[in-house]
């Protein structure tokens, strides 16, 4: 009997990969406990990574490999805490119509915004272009 | 870490029906051409909305049923950085730009919405909740409950915000000519994160790294300013 064994390898991956960003997740924790900091101890877990990385100078490869499988599946692990939203109807049915508002003229005005501010800073501060002679 | 509950017939129901149904609307949305409107995880909480309050199984047991999904959130979150490192590579020369940008328009759209939602007379929970619009929802939640809002509440805005931001931004785009493929992911990553990504992704590969820069920057920067502001007011 032959036995793959691409996908024993991608089960690897996934263990090694989830090994190492639960022990990032953990040293976030401490800092935030060990500075008391008011920053989500995710947060800090996210950028010692980042840091872990940079030194590193690149995603290793089982990383990446845990990272694709995981990332899109991420809206199915939210999903059960996104339906506590159950136990909030009252408020929902205050605030919907408000916070609809808000969040839709918000939008417009922010993505008028942002190209604006991004073209009007590259024209000015344009890195790039202050290398050509 | 945390108690593992005595399981029941209910509690495996609970996982099993949430992963049928959370893979059926994710095919339908595949199967749709990625329609915006039919965001998977929005088409899949309708389903078990109705099921949950259709049948005698309560809220909490549900949820216990389904505390595997949710454990895997934090380290995934912490995952983004993965992306988000691969693509900062391609830009280096333009990362001063990016940060001023995105550190502007994100303080921009928080105080913005904030403000009008204040003026239509919101409570000072759905405004809490409502602070962390802008940032991707992994991250809303924990902003959430930092911040002591409701993490569900937040995860509803920040999904309705990125359906309407993307609905939004194409219109804008033509109507303001903006056809710099930087600007465009930018904006999307911003005002939409992961829905917005998901569409520069069908754009270009440029759009998309922008997009995902975007997203990953303002999350980290909201989570980080936020509970600092929120603590000094309140």
């Amino acid at each position: 009997m032959k036995i793959s064994f691409k996908y024993f390898h991608k089960a690897v991956d996934l263990c090694l990969g989830l090994v190492v960003l639960i022990g990032f997740q953990y040293l976030g924790d401490l800092f935030k406990n060990l500075f008391a900091l008011s920053i989500p101890g995710v947060i800090l877990g996210m950028l010692l990574f980042f840091t872990g990385l940079l030194i590193i100078g690149k995603v290793p490869q089982f990383l990446s490999s845990c990272t694709d499988t995981l990332l899109p599946l991420l809206p199915l692990f939210i999903l059960p805490s996104f339906l506590g939203i159950m136990a909030h109807q009252d408020l929902l049915s205050r605030d919907a119509l408000a916070l609809l508002i808000a969040i839709t003229v918000g939008l417009i005005l922010t993505q008028l915004l942002i190209p604006w501010l991004f073209l009007f800073l590259l024209k000015h501060f344009n890195p790039e272009q202050k290398k050509l002679p | 870490m945390f108690d593992i509950p005595e399981l029941t017939r209910m509690h495996f129901l609970a996982f099993a029906s949430t992963l049928l149904i959370y893979f059926c609307a994710r095919f339908l949305y595949f199967k749709s051409g990625k329609k915006v409107l039919l965001q998977p995880m929005l088409i899949a909480a309708c389903i078990l909305f109705f099921i949950i309050s259709g049948s005698d199984i309560s809220l909490t047991e549900y949820q216990t049923g389904t505390q595997i999904f949710s454990v895997m959130i934090a380290p995934l979150t912490i995952g983004l950085m993965v992306p988000l490192f691969v693509h900062l590579k391609t830009i280096r020369a333009l990362l001063p730009v990016i940060i001023i940008t995105i550190t502007i328009s994100a303080i921009f759209t928080v105080t913005v919405t904030l403000g009008i939602a204040y003026l239509l007379g919101a409570s000072e929970l759905s405004l809490l909740s409502l602070s962390s619009k802008s940032v991707t929802t992994p991250v809303a939640l924990l902003i959430a409950d930092e911040i002591n809002g409701i993490p569900s509440l937040a995860a509803l805005i920040v999904i309705v915000t990125g359906i309407i931001g993307t609905l939004l931004a194409p219109l804008l785009f033509k109507i303001m000519k903006i056809t710099d493929e930087r600007a465009q992911g930018l904006t999307l990553g911003l005002s939409a994160h992961v829905i917005g990504s998901a569409y520069a992704m069908e754009k270009s590969s440029k759009t998309a790294a922008f997009s995902i820069i975007a997203m990953t920057i303002t999350a980290v920067l909201t989570a980080i300013i936020l509970p600092l502001v929120i603590t000094f007011f309140i």
